[in-house]
C-alpha cells in the first residue's frame, strides 16, 4: 500500500490556526452565552421571587397583571410536571417553568455579531495561514529547485527574495556560498587538468618538433641546392615547396618555443617604447588589411618588469591576431593603465567577437578557427604571461574583443617587501 | 436548538468544509498552466463539478425562481431555455478550443488572429463583465444572510467575500475542489427544499391546477408584455451569451482529455437540468402556496419567501445551495478576471513562461489581482446597481459579442481583420443600451450582426 503522503506545511499552520480561531470564538461566545443565561436565569428567578411575596398579600384579580411581566423568561407549566407556583390570597395558584429555550434564542440573537465575526475570524485565520505557509516555503521551495538546478548540471544562484525571513535567508546564501565553493573548486579542478594535459602535450610536442626540425634544415638546404640545377619551368614549383618548408619550420619553432620556452631574462620594460615597437611592426599589415591602429600609454605608467623580447612576442601574437580577425577592416586599440603593482595593457579589436562556446578553449595549442592558424599564438601568449607572474583575460561581445595583459611592475621580492 | 444559531453553525461548517477540501492555495510545483487551466489534467468528476457549480450562479438559483414566482414560465422561456441552447452549442467549440494551447480566451483569440489588441480588447471586456457579475453573487448571498441573521449586509457579504477569496487563491485546482463540494450542496439543498415544498403543496398537478384556476397567463410560456418575437429573441441572446462564456470554455481546455471534456457536457447537462426541475417546483409552489410576497429586491424576496414557506432545515438548506452557487460562479469569474488583467493585459514578461522565481512572482501578483477584483467587487455590492438579472443581462451580451462570433462562426480567420468589427460592435452595444434604452440581449443581436457584417465584407469579391 502507498503510504499517506505527509501533511504540507500550509495544512498543519492552517489546522492551528483554525483550531485557535475556533478556541477562541467557542471561549468567547460559550463564556458570554454562559454568563447571559446565568444572570438571565438569576433575574427571571428575583422576578419569580418578587412576584410571589407580592402575590402573598393580593387577590387572584390582583396578581394577573403582576404575572404578566414574568413572560420573558417564564412559561406556565403542564399538569404533572415540576413547576414554581405562585398564589394569591384566595388560593389561586399558578405553576410556572424556565423558558430556556426563549432565553437562549434571545442570547443568541445578542451575540449574532460575535458569532459572525467569530466565522469571519476562523476565515481571515485559514487565509492569514496560507499566506503564512507560503513566506515559509517559498524559500524552501527556490532552495529545493536550486538542488534540482545542481543535479542537473546548471550552475544557478538563488535570487534574494522579498520579506524573507532572516532565518531562510542565511540558509539562501549558505546554498550560494556553498554553489560559489564548489565553482571555484571545478575551475580549480578543469585548471589543474589543463596543466597536466598541456604538460604531457608539450613533452610530445617538444620531441616531435625536436626529431622533425633537424630533418627540415636538411631538407631546406638541398632544395637551395636544387633550386639552381633546374630548368626555369619546374622554379616554381620549387619556390613553393620552399614556403611551404619555411611554414612547417615555423610551425615547429612555435612548438618548441611553447613547449620548451626559454627561461625570460628580466628587467625593466618601458610600456611606451614596447607598444611603440610594436606599433611599428604592424603597420604594413593593419594597412593591409584596412585595420586603423591607435596605443596610448597612461601618464606616468611605471615600466614593467619582463622579458622584453618575450613581451614584444606577446604583443606581436595579440595584435597580429586582431588583424586577423577584420578581414573587413575595423580598429585595434592598444592602452595601458595601472593597477597597484601592475600594469594593465589592453588590446582591443572591433571584429566579430568570439563565439561564448569557444571562449574557453582560445589558450589551448592548436585550437584556431582561421584555416591558416597554427593554434598556438594564444597559448604561446598565455604561457609567457604566466610565467612573467601575470595574468590574461578575454571578454568579447558581437561588438569586439578585448584581451587584457596584467603584467608585475616590479620583481617577486620587491613585491613583497 | 436555536434556528439562529443552527444556521452559524451549518455556516461554520460549510466553512471548514471548504478549508479543508479545497485543498492548497500553493502548490508546490504551481505554473501558470497548473493555476489558470489545471495543467489540462482536471478529470471528469471535478470537471462536472466545476462545469455545473459555475453554471448556477446565485442569479440563476435566485434570479429564475423569484422570475418564475412572479410571472411563471415566461421565466423559462426567457432564461432557462435560452441558457440550454448555449449548452447544446457547447460541443461544437470542444475540438477547435483543445487544439489551442492557450491559458485564457483572450489568448486564444489574439492567437487565432494574430492580433493582439483583440487580445486586451477582450481581456479588458471581461474584466468589466465579470467583476459586475461578482456584484450579483456577493449581493445576493449578502441579503440572504443579513436577512436571516438581521446583520449590516457588508458584514454578511464579508463573508462570502471571504469564502470566494479563499478558494481562487489556489488557481483552478483549488476552484475545481471546491466547486464539486459546492454542487452537491446545490443538488442536495434545492431537491430537499423542492421535495418538502412539493409535499406541502401535493403534487405538480395540483400546482398547475391552482395556477391555472389562479393565474392562467403564469402557464404560457410568453406573456402579454413580452411579445413571442420578444421572449424568443432574449432567449436567444441569453444562449448565445453563455455558449460564448470563456468560464466553460475554459472548463472545457481544461479537461484532461477531449473524451472528459465531451463527458463533462452530456453529465452536466442532466444534472442541470435536475437542479432547474427543482427550482421550477420551488418557484410554482411557493407562489401556489404563498402568494404575494413582495419586497425591495429579489434577494429579499427569496428569503422572505422561502423562510415562511419552508421548516427550518429544508430551508436552511437551500440558502446554502444559494451559498455554494454564489462562491462557485465568484471564483471562477474572479480567477478568469485576474488572469484577464496579469496575463492578457499584464507587463510583456507576463506573457511567457519564465523560470522558478519569475513564475512564483508572477502567480503573486495574480493573488494580488484576485484580492484586488474580488474587494472592488464587494465595495460596488454595497452601491445601488441594477437588478440581479439586468447585470448579468449586460456582462454576458459583452461576453457574447467578444467571442460569439470567433469560436462558432468564423472557420478561417483572417489575421488582424477582427479588431475593427469587434470594437464597432462593443461601441453599438453601449449606444443602443445607453443611449436608446433598448434590452441588453436585444441590442446584441444587431452588434452581432454588425460585427459579422464588418468581418465578412459581403461587398467584397473573392477572398
Amino acid at each position: 500500500m502507498k503510504p499517506a503522503r505527509p501533511l504540507s506545511i500550509e495544512t498543519r499552520i492552517k489546522v492551528i490556526l483554525t483550531a485557535i480561531a475556533i478556541g477562541l470564538t467557542g471561549l468567547t461566545v460559550g463564556t458570554a452565552l454562559t454568563q447571559g443565561l446565568l444572570e438571565r436565569t438569576g433575574e427571571a428567578r428575583l422576578l419569580l421571587e418578587t412576584a410571589r411575596s407580592a402575590a402573598g398579600g393580593l387577590s387572584a384579580a390582583q396578581v394577573e397583571p403582576l404575572l404578566e411581566r414574568l413572560s420573558p423568561f417564564w412559561k406556565e407549566a403542564s399538569p404533572g410536571i415540576p413547576a414554581e407556583t405562585v398564589r394569591s390570597t384566595d388560593g389561586k395558584e399558578w405553576r410556572f417553568t424556565l423558558d430556556r429555550s426563549r432565553i437562549w434564542n434571545a442570547l443568541v440573537y445578542r451575540q449574532r455579531y460575535v458569532l459572525v465575526a467569530g466565522l469571519i475570524g476562523l476565515l481571515v485565520a485559514v487565509e492569514l495561514a496560507v499566506f503564512l505557509a507560503y513566506s515559509l516555503t517559498r524559500p524552501m521551495k527556490v532552495l529545493a529547485w536550486g538542488c534540482e538546478q545542481m543535479r542537473s548540471g546548471r550552475w544557478v544562484r538563488l535570487p534574494t527574495l522579498s520579506r524573507t525571513p532572516y532565518e531562510l535567508e542565511a540558509l539562501n546564501e549558505a546554498f550560494n556560498g556553498m554553489v560559489e565553493d564548489l565553482k571555484r573548486w571545478q575551475d580549480f579542478q578543469k585548471q589543474a587538468a589543463r596543466v597536466e594535459r598541456l604538460a604531457a602535450l608539450g613533452s610530445v610536442a617538444a620531441a616531435v618538433a625536436h626529431e622533425v626540425k633537424n630533418p627540415l634544415a636538411s631538407m631546406r638546404i638541398h632544395l637551395d641546392l636544387l633550386k639552381g640545377r633546374l630548368p626555369a619551368g619546374e622554379k616554381e614549383s620549387v619556390a613553393i615547396l620552399g614556403t611551404e618548408l619555411d611554414r612547417l619550420n615555423q610551425t615547429v619553432s612555435q612548438l618548441l618555443s611553447y613547449a620548451r620556452p626559454r627561461p625570460p631574462l628580466f628587467g625593466p620594460v618601458d610600456a611606451r617604447e614596447l607598444l611603440g615597437w610594436i606599433a611599428s611592426m604592424t603597420d604594413t599589415p593593419c594597412r593591409l588589411a584596412g585595420v586603423q591602429q591607435s596605443w596610448a600609454v597612461e601618464e606616468g605608467c611605471p615600466p614593467l618588469w619582463g622579458d622584453e623580447q618575450q613581451l614584444k612576442q606577446v604583443m606581436l601574437n595579440l595584435v597580429l591576431n586582431a588583424v586577423g580577425a577584420q578581414p573587413e577592416g575595423g580598429r585595434v586599440d592598444l592602452a595601458t593603465r595601472r593597477e597597484g603593482t601592475y600594469v594593465a595593457i589592453r588590446v582591443s579589436d572591433t571584429g566579430p567577437g568570439i563565439p561564448p562556446e569557444l571562449l574557453e578553449r582560445v589558450f589551448d595549442p592548436f585550437f584556431t578557427t582561421r584555416p591558416d592558424g597554427t593554434g598556438l599564438g594564444l597559448s604561446i601568449v598565455h604561457r609567457i604571461v604566466e610565467g612573467h607572474g601575470g595574468r590574461v583575460s578575454v571578454e568579447t561581445s558581437e561588438r569586439g574583443t578585448v584581451f587584457t595583459l596584467l603584467l608585475p611592475t616590479a620583481p617577486p621580492e620587491k613585491k613583497e617587501s | 436548538m436555536p434556528v439562529l444559531l443552527l444556521q452559524i453553525l451549518v455556516f461554520g461548517a460549510y466553512t471548514l468544509a471548504l478549508v479543508f477540501l479545497a485543498g492548497e492555495a500553493f502548490n508546490w510545483k504551481e505554473d501558470r498552466r497548473l493555476f489558470y487551466v489545471g495543467g489540462n489534467r482536471i478529470t471528469l468528476i471535478p470537471m462536472v463539478g466545476t462545469f455545473v457549480a459555475t453554471w448556477m450562479s446565485a442569479a440563476s438559483v435566485l434570479g429564475y425562481t423569484m422570475w418564475l414566482y412572479a410571472d411563471g414560465y415566461v421565466a423559462f422561456t426567457g432564461s432557462v431555455n435560452g441558457w440550454l441552447i448555449g449548452l447544446v452549442l457547447m460541443p461544437f467549440i470542444v475540438r477547435k478550443l483543445r487544439a489551442s494551447r492557450a491559458l485564457s480566451l483572450p489568448q486564444w483569440l489574439g492567437d487565432t488572429f494574430g492580433d493582439p489588441r483583440l487580445r486586451s480588447l477582450s481581456a479588458l471586456a471581461l474584466i468589466g463583465a465579470y467583476t459586475f457579475y461578482m456584484v450579483i453573487q456577493f449581493r445576493a448571498f449578502g441579503t440572504i444572510v443579513a436577512t436571516l441573521l438581521d446583520i449590516k449586509v457588508l458584514v454578511a457579504s464579508a463573508l462570502v467575500y471571504l469564502f470566494v477569496l479563499y478558494t481562487t487563491f489556489g488557481g483552478l485546482p483549488s476552484v475545481a475542489r471546491s466547486d464539486t463540494l459546492n454542487l452537491s450542496l446545490i443538488v442536495g439543498g434545492v431537491t430537499l427544499a423542492a421535495v418538502t415544498l412539493l409535499g406541502k403543496a401535493g403534487s405538480l398537478g395540483a400546482v398547475h391546477a391552482a395556477m391555472a384556476g389562479r393565474a392562467p397567463e403564469m402557464l404560457h410560456p410568453w406573456t402579454e408584455g413580452w411579445s413571442p418575437l420578444v421572449t424568443t429573441l432574449m432567449m436567444l441572446s441569453w444562449g448565445l451569451g453563455v455558449a460564448a462564456n470563456p468560464q466553460y470554455a475554459i472548463r472545457l481546455l481544461s479537461a484532461r482529455t477531449t473524451r472528459d471534456a465531451y463527458n463533462t457536457l452530456a453529465l452536466s447537462s442532466l444534472i442541470i437540468g435536475v437542479i432547474y426541475a427543482g427550482l421550477t417546483i420551488l418557484g410554482l409552489s411557493a407562489f401556489v402556496l404563498f402568494p404575494g410576497v413582495r419586497a425591495a429586491s429579489d434577494e429579499l424576496a427569496f428569503t422572505r419567501l422561502f423562510s415562511l414557506a419552508l421548516p427550518p432545515v429544508p430551508a436552511l438548506a437551500l440558502f446554502l445551495a444559494v451559498l455554494a452557487a454564489a462562491v462557485s460562479t465568484a471564483n471562477s469569474q474572479l480567477l478568469l478576471a485576474a488572469c484577464s488583467l496579469c496575463y492578457d493585459l499584464g507587463a510583456r514578461e507576463g506573457r511567457n513562461r519564465g523560470d522558478l522565481v519569475t513564475e512564483d512572482r508572477f502567480l503573486f501578483k495574480n493573488r494580488l489581482a484576485i484580492a484586488g477584483i474580488a474587494t472592488a467587487a464587494l465595495a460596488l455590492s454595497q452601491f445601488r446597481l441594477p437588478g440581479v438579472l439586468l447585470i448579468g443581462r449586460y456582462s454576458w451580451t459583452v461576453v457574447a459579442i467578444c467571442f460569439f462570433l470567433p469560436l462558432y462562426v468564423i472557420r478561417s480567420p483572417r489575421p488582424r481583420a477582427l479588431f475593427v468589427p469587434l470594437s464597432a460592435a462593443l461601441l453599438l452595444h453601449l449606444f443602443l443600451t445607453v443611449f436608446m434604452r433598448l434590452l441588453p440581449e436585444l441590442a446584441l443581436l444587431p452588434a452581432l450582426a454588425l460585427e459579422g457584417v464588418l468581418y465578412f465584407r459581403p461587398w467584397r469579391k473573392g477572398p
